[in-house]
């Protein structure tokens, strides 16, 4: 195997890591801050993606040129929109009401809102039930790195996870929004009577995630160039699987969950015969055999380490 | 109980709570005001946290109200009752044990609370000023302690000595400037020693902050003697007996109740 072909698998892994760890950052945060296992979190991803894919082909058939300010300024704020709305209807419909109740509960009942997305959209998107083709978001040509040909939606995924997950940490350790975020993670009650308002914190943390969640529905549309009513299902298994490798409420965990699974894929997709067959059986192998070792994940510690 | 009405920091009035068939705390009423200790004593389960649940918020009373500087805050949520004036420690410690000892003091104060939560994102000049100010404020507070908590201020709240996780938890509570501080047996676990320290950074509390009015449930009565202005006995969620620690100390029922109990 020569150099470019490995480089080229590298930065295919990084990408498809990279989307992993925003799924899996949103699903830690919302265990670790509010104790909840979102499996609606997958359709965040598959509605950012129909959001852009909707946008960009209103705004290619109105003549705007894809890469333009205009048209990344129009996708950017759909994209946040989606996220935004969707973590605060989330919250306001399905999270605060079940508060206080067994978890199992609200597992269910955000599995139950997860299928009730997917299958709107199916029903009602026209010709939802098929694949949508992702319009072109970037006019640029491919990047020679080493001799390896990289997509420009590669390097722009890596970019803009690398800033976002960045931005993220910033926010979570350097200020007061992250203060208040952490108190409450650790100990919702002593932050409640140290005048943290939690609903306020619950609110905020879903819609950190849910726009991050829908950023990663974004670049798979830009990385594939198809996009499905139900590729949230699949997202949303890996993102938690990603999530849970790391040690479910550690953010950091979840990011290194996320490359983890990324490179494992890619791994088994190029170096073993017929690897794409069994991708996701290996990937989920380890993913298996790294909690029966591990359960707690690789970055998973004592109640007070998370988030 | 009416004279001089205007100075009352802090009412309850005939305050009780059930559970199912216990009343946990059973029409409790005293009146306080700024600057004035009162000790809570009672033995275990006589409804001491309990009555420090129903006044920073966690509980709802079952019957009667809680006034704070003539505003009935009963009912409120525990962040509401922060914000009015009313904060508190706990019995079994309840730092954010992964934060700093600074932003575990910083998490309470009004100047950050304030903060848009995008200028909070962003930094913006106004916060970083505000941010400033509150660090500056911390500072101030963690003064009263000498320089035991200053010079640990960067270290996460769970790698301090266990005598100074009490003080952090007293400092916490002190910085946000509350009318009221509830201090949740603030010696247990710690031996003589720390305790005499302890008492003594409490005095210095008084003196830095006049006004403050402080209810302190504690089992060590020279602690409570040498703290307190008044003394409240619970027994079964009742309040039996109310005075100066000399009075509540040769009452009877007390004896029979609580401090009787003592050397058995």
């Amino acid at each position: 195997m020569t150099v470019d072909v490995l480089l080229q698998q590298f930065f295919n892994a990084l990408g498809l890591g990279v989307m992993y760890a925003l799924i899996a950052v949103g699903f830690t945060l919302f265990f670790g801050v509010i104790e909840v296992v979102n499996f609606a979190h997958g359709e965040v991803f598959m509605l950012g993606a129909f959001g852009a894919m909707v946008v960009g082909t209103a705004m290619a058939g109105a003549g705007v040129e894809a890469g333009s300010v205009a048209y990344i300024l129009a996708v950017m704020a759909v994209i946040i929109a989606v996220g935004a709305v969707f973590g605060a209807a989330l919250e306001k419909f399905i999270v605060a009401p079940m508060r206080g109740a067994p978890d199992i509960m609200t597992l269910l009942i955000t599995l139950g809102a997860s299928i009730v997305v997917r299958e709107a959209v199916m029903i009602f998107f026209p010709d939802g039930r098929n694949p949508q083709p992702f319009p072109k978001m970037i006019q640029m040509d491919s990047f020679d790195i080493g001799g390896a040909l990289i997509k420009p939606e590669t390097i722009i995924c890596i970019v803009i996870s690398a800033a976002l997950i960045s931005l993220m940490y910033w926010i979570i350790e350097k200020t007061a929004l992250g203060r208040y975020i952490r108190a409450t993670a650790q100990d919702r009650q002593a932050a409640l009577m140290m005048g943290v308002n939690a609903n306020r914190v619950f609110i905020i943390t879903l819609i950190l995630g849910s726009v991050l969640g829908s950023v990663a529905g974004l670049m798979n549309g830009m990385s594939y160039g198809i996009i499905k009513f139900n590729m949230g299902f699949a997202a949303s298994i890996k993102g938690f699987a990603a999530a849970v490798v790391g040690g479910l409420g550690n953010m950091y965990g979840a990011v290194v969950g996320g490359l983890l699974l990324g490179f494992l894929e890619i791994f088994v997709v190029s170096f073993l015969p017929d690897g794409s067959s069994y991708q996701e059986l290996v990937a989920f192998l380890i993913v298996i055999l790294c909690l029966v070792f591990r359960p707690s994940g690789l970055f998973g510690e004592k109640a007070y380490d998370k988030v | 109980m009416s004279e001089n009405r205007e100075n009352i920091i802090i009412e309850a009035r005939d305050l009780t709570i059930r559970f199912g068939g216990v009343t946990a705390v059973n029409h409790v009423s005293f009146e306080l005001k700024a600057g004035e200790v009162l000790g809570v004593i009672g033995p275990n389960g006589s409804g001491k946290t309990t009555l420090f649940n129903l006044l920073s918020g966690i509980y709802v009373p079952t019957e009667g109200q809680i006034f704070l500087n003539g505003e009935d805050i009963s009912g409120k949520q525990s962040n509401e009752v922060f914000t009015r004036g009313i904060s508190r420690t706990f019995q079994n410690g309840r730092l954010f044990w992964n934060l700093s000892v600074l932003e575990n003091i910083m998490v309470g104060l009004k100047e950050v609370r304030e903060c848009s939560v995008l200028g909070s994102i962003i930094g913006a000049g106004k916060e970083k000023a505000q941010a400033r100010e509150a660090i500056a404020a911390c500072l101030k507070h963690m003064e009263i302690f000498d320089d035991l908590l200053i010079r640990q201020a960067d270290k996460t709240a769970k790698d301090l000595p266990y005598a100074d996780r009490r003080r952090l938890e007293i400092c916490r509570a002190v910085a946000s400037n509350p009318k009221v501080i509830l201090l949740d047996e603030p010696s247990a676990g710690m031996d003589s020693m720390e305790t005499e320290k302890l008492m003594y950074d409490l005095l210095k509390v008084k003196k830095a902050m006049p006004e403050l009015t402080i209810i302190v449930v504690e089992h060590d009565m020279d602690f409570i003697k040498g703290l307190v202005d008044k003394v409240m006995v619970l027994n079964y969620g009742e309040n039996i007996a109310y005075g100066t620690f000399d009075e509540v100390a040769g009452d009877e029922q007390v004896i029979n109740a609580y401090l009787g109990q003592e050397g058995e």
